[in-house]
């Protein structure tokens, strides 16, 4: 398997939560599946963004705790779906996921989720949201090269493992 | 929070805290997950399904004009997108564009025309009519009080972000068969400060540069001066960021808080509200002390040189004076003057943080001249310009000359807000009718006098999108069909870009595109002849427009973004990048920079009489904003003339006087001692978050919730003075009355300035607070631009 992922860059997070509307537009819902984090200054440090979609977890906390097995990862990409036929609403994936990733629709009453946009992959596009960025922020693609690139530029990742594993990765501020 | 020691713990507490807040990210469909395509509909549940059709469109909204590819399905918009092929935006786009569909498909739109027939203020008062008893009466109407009180009393507010065929066109060709001199856009309430100082010193209004990565996107050095582009010029500040990122360069914010693009700057200067132009002062006497200034440049290309720099010396402008004025340390001044002067492809970029406030005009000619003294015009990537400046001549519909009626009455002032007096009070002449469109009950300043001056018409229109709170007020309410549904040409970007837009589908409920709306009144004016029907369509309209210019739909549709850089004065006129270079100028106008003498005009005779006879002068004499000048002893600007005197005409011919103009004298008051000990804060304003243009964006549900409560951003300091929290209602008392707002504990700001966002209004349906400009004092104004003082008042802050 070589799993996808998104990569934040929180340096170039210009906080314009372009990503929070093409989320909606795109999945057509009403709340946006990810969230931005503005993060204020504090003691001296500078205004940050964050740009929260799923992160993908290698071992996802969300699939471990689901009763009906509704949660599952994609053999082929790393990708982890919501099979929302199977799901109870009974939210156990929202308590169990450290990162706040997992939504519920209250209207039919069944977890929901970022997929990457699994729609567009499927046509060969970039979620939605990567595309658009205005901020150049967001990246998409293998996680191997993703980091690769990452690590050429001599650029820090925030460790944000809360045991999951977690696949989504952050580019940490060059400077405080 | 010190990112790179952003522990885990830290994270997770902010991302759960987040989480709760918003009550975690919901809802959405079973198909999103499965491959494409997908059946359902937008708007159910369900991912966007693949489009039977991609048009390429201009978003409706801000000076960015990004092109986009518009998904339609079904007669229905599913899907907006970025468009790869527009050399701006690279694809890209921010929140509102997304949005712009969710503007059409909208449940709160003005669905017919109404008619007020009780008491202004109330709902009940409001009754549906048909479009045909509207204008029939509207334009009877209009006739009467032409007729009574002449044609100046008729005043025209087309606003600024609208259709330009309708609202820059047809409207002046009302205006012509009409004879009133009162029509004008939203200029002054925008950045007409930024116009008219480059059309005084440059010759022409544009700003130098375009948002592409050859020009402004590849600079070296850029200093951000009240221009918060990261909220307001969204896709342009990514690629300068970008770069940044890319070490490539440096960026400068100089703001009194941390702004979204403070926070990425390398450096941030909290200036202190009012005073950014000693910052341009201080750095240019530094500069000529360490005799920095370009001397070639300013040999060949400069005229006024010794004079600037005889008066900078005689008035004792050096950095050590900035930095008490302005709260920024005269080393940094110091040192940022001198990477200025070093670096040849080095920005400055102002924008609407300078523009309103008294001093707004000659403060962007104090930037204007820094740039101008250190050689930073004549290429790509250099030069000082201020956003909101990129319209250009796009044609109009001609007029037979026995047709037009010229004005025989003063035009009184340039900004509408100078009209209300002769509204209220009927002097020096009695304006009667009143035409709108945007929102002038959230944006002017001084609201309540705005109310009552509606009350002493004989006839008011306000034609719009939304229920906002004019709708309460005027007389008669037109809903109107924007951007998709109406097709046209888009508002300019700030870098001269316009963009055609397709009807992409069909007028909803019974509003009507303002192109239709005008050419029937136009008809029931009696003037068929020259408003024909033909001219409903936007592409036999534009191709009418633009005989002699370069604007024609075809040049528009050949083009990959559907987008046109003016200035086109000619059918083949080549679209022109950079501005002001010595090979092409202005296209159309005479010499490297228009100004009679053919080069940047610092100080002329000529310019000495225009500014004196109003009692100012070219040269940059420092002078504050009033209520900070009271509060703090500074010079300020004393008012002899009022809106109900006759006043001067305006000798600013070119530069802002548009005909016989009515202009305001005034002096500047050296004050002996400082007054105002009562308001212990500066009340500053400005854009709440990139979600946010204007009243009418609060009226989308999905992006008036990234900005949902007007806030007080206030210090910690201040705010454990007074025992306030984030989240607690406050009063933001100033000297016109107080308004409400949520508290917002923020570091990142002066202890000794507040911030509250403009753009919200108690009508809104998701956040209904009392705007802001309530309490802005529509008479002070900048004695050039006319533009209002938003953004330096002076308050105080108590827990409601």
């Amino acid at each position: 398997m070589s799993q996808y992922a998104i990569m934040v860059d929180i340096e170039r997070c210009i906080g314009c939560r372009s990503c929070e509307t093409s989320c909606k537009v795109e999945n057509g819902a009403t709340k946006s599946r990810n969230k931005v984090i503005r993060i204020d200054p504090k003691a001296g440090s500078r205004l940050s963004f964050m740009s929260m979609p799923c992160m993908h977890c290698e071992q996802p906390a969300c699939r471990q705790a689901c009763p009906t097995g509704a949660i599952f990862k994609r053999a082929d990409d790393g990708v982890v779906l919501i099979d929302q036929s199977k799901c109870i609403g009974c939210r156990f994936c929202a308590w169990a996921c450290p990162y706040g990733a997992m939504g519920f629709d209250e209207e039919r009453h069944v977890a929901d989720k970022c997929t990457y946009c699994a729609h567009r992959l499927a046509r060969g596009e970039q979620p939605a949201c990567v595309t658009k960025c205005p901020g150049h922020a967001l990246s998409f693609g293998k996680v191997e090269a993703l980091g690769a690139q990452a690590r050429s530029q001599g650029r820090g990742m925030l460790n944000i493992d809360a045991g999951t594993k977690p696949s989504t990765f952050f580019l940490a501020r060059t400077k405080p | 929070m010190n990112d790179t020691e952003l522990s885990r713990r830290t994270f997770l507490k902010v991302t759960g805290a987040t989480a709760a807040l918003a009550g975690l990210p919901v809802s959405g469909p079973a198909q999103a997950v499965q491959a494409v395509p997908l059946a359902g509909r937008y708007g159910d549940a369900g991912a966007a399904p693949l489009p039977e059709q991609v048009i390429t469109a201009g978003c409706p909204f801000c000076q960015s004009t990004c092109s986009m590819k518009v998904h339609v399905r079904e007669g229905r918009i599913v899907n907006i997108y970025g468009n790869p092929d527009d050399p701006v935006t690279e694809g890209r786009l921010c929140p509102k564009g997304q949005a712009s569909a969710s503007m059409l498909y909208n449940k709160y739109r003005l669905k017919a025309p109404m008619k007020r027939v009780g008491p202004r203020g109330k709902p009940e008062s409001y009754q549906e009519i048909s479009w045909d008893q509207a204008l029939t009466e509207i334009a009877e109407k209009l006739k009467a009080v032409s007729a009574k009180h002449g044609p100046e009393a008729l005043a025209w507010w087309t606003g600024g972000r609208s259709e330009s065929q309708a609202r820059a066109g047809l409207t002046g060709t009302f205006q012509k068969l009409h004879g009133t001199p009162h029509r004008e856009g939203t200029g002054p309430f925008c950045n007409l400060a930024g116009t008219t100082a480059s059309n005084s010193i440059l010759g022409h209004n544009n700003p130098p540069w375009t948002y592409t990565r050859d020009d402004f996107g590849g600079a070296d050095w850029y200093m951000l001066v009240g221009a918060n582009m990261a909220a307001c010029k969204v896709v342009a500040f990514g690629k300068v960021n970008d770069r940044r990122v890319m070490g490539k360069a440096k960026i400068i914010a100089v703001d009194p808080r941390m702004s979204e693009t403070a926070g990425l700057a390398d450096l941030w200067l909290p200036i202190k509200p009012s005073t950014d132009m000693a910052l341009a002062l201080a750095m240019m006497s530094h500069i000529i002390e360490k005799d920095l200034h370009n001397k070639e440049f300013i040999e060949q290309k400069v005229l006024g040189f010794d004079k600037l720099k005889a008066f900078l010396a005689e008035k004792k402008y050096t950095p050590e004076w900035a930095e008490k004025v302005t709260g920024i340390p005269a080393a940094t001044i110091k040192q940022i003057a001198e990477e200025y002067a070093r670096t040849e492809k080095a920005v400055i970029m102002g924008n609407a943080g300078l523009s309103h406030h008294t001093n707004g005009h000659i403060t962007h000619r104090a930037f204007h001249m820094l740039a101008a003294i250190t050689g930073h015009y004549g290429k790509p990537s250099m030069g000082y310009g201020c956003g909101n400046n990129g319209a250009t001549p796009m044609g109009s519909i001609s007029v037979p000359d026995d047709r037009v009626v010229k004005p025989k009455r003063q035009r009184l002032g340039r900004s509408p807000i100078a009209w209300v007096e002769a509204m209220v009070t009927g002097k020096p002449y009695p304006i009667k009718a009143f035409i709108s469109t945007s929102n002038p009950l959230v944006q002017w300043g001084d609201i309540g006098r705005a109310e009552t001056a509606l009350d002493n018409l004989d006839v008011s229109v306000y034609y719009s999108m939304f229920p906002s709170a004019e709708t309460l007020y005027f007389d008669y309410i037109l809903p109107v069909s924007p951007w998709a549904e109406s097709g046209g040409v888009t508002p300019v970007s700030d870098e001269r870009r316009n963009i055609f837009v397709p009807q992409v589908i069909k007028p909803l409920h019974q509003a009507w595109p303002e192109r239709w709306i005008f050419i029937e009144l136009g008809k029931k004016m009696g003037w068929g002849d020259v408003f024909k029907d033909e001219y409903k369509d936007p592409i036999v309209l534009q191709r009418v427009m633009a005989k002699k210019t370069g604007f024609s739909p075809e040049r528009f549709l050949a083009k990959k973004d559907a987008a046109l850089r003016g200035p086109l004065p000619k059918p083949d006129s080549p679209e022109v990048g950079t501005l002001y270079t010595e090979k092409h100028g202005v296209p159309g106008k005479k010499g490297q920079f228009p100004r009679p003498s053919g080069k940047i005009e610092i100080w002329t005779e000529e310019l000495e009489k225009m500014y004196a006879a109003q009692g100012i002068s070219p040269l940059p004499e420092f002078y504050v904003d009033p209520e900070i000048g009271m509060k703090d002893g500074l010079p300020y600007l004393e008012y002899l003339d009022s809106d109900a005197d006759v006043g001067i005409t305006s000798l600013m011919k070119g530069i802002v006087a548009v005909g016989n103009m009515r202009a305001r004298r005034v002096r500047i008051k050296y004050p002996t001692k400082p007054e105002l000990a009562e308001f212990d804060l500066y009340l500053t304003t400005g854009r709440p978050s990139a979600a946010h243009f204007g009243d009418g964006t609060h009226w989308i549900a999905s992006l008036n919730e990234q900005s949902p409560d007007q806030f007080c951003m206030i210090h910690p300091e201040k705010a454990a003075k007074i025992g306030v929290l984030t989240g607690d209602t406050v009063r933001v008392e100033g000297l016109k009355g107080f308004v409400l707002a949520k508290a917002w504990v923020y570091e990142g700001i002066r202890k000794d300035t507040v911030f509250v966002p403009n753009t919200y209004s108690h009508r809104q349906p998701f956040s209904p607070w009392k705007s802001i400009n309530y309490i802005v004092d529509k008479d002070k104004r900048c004695p050039v631009s006319d533009q209002v003082n938003y953004k330096a008042l002076v308050c105080r802050v108590v827990k409601a």
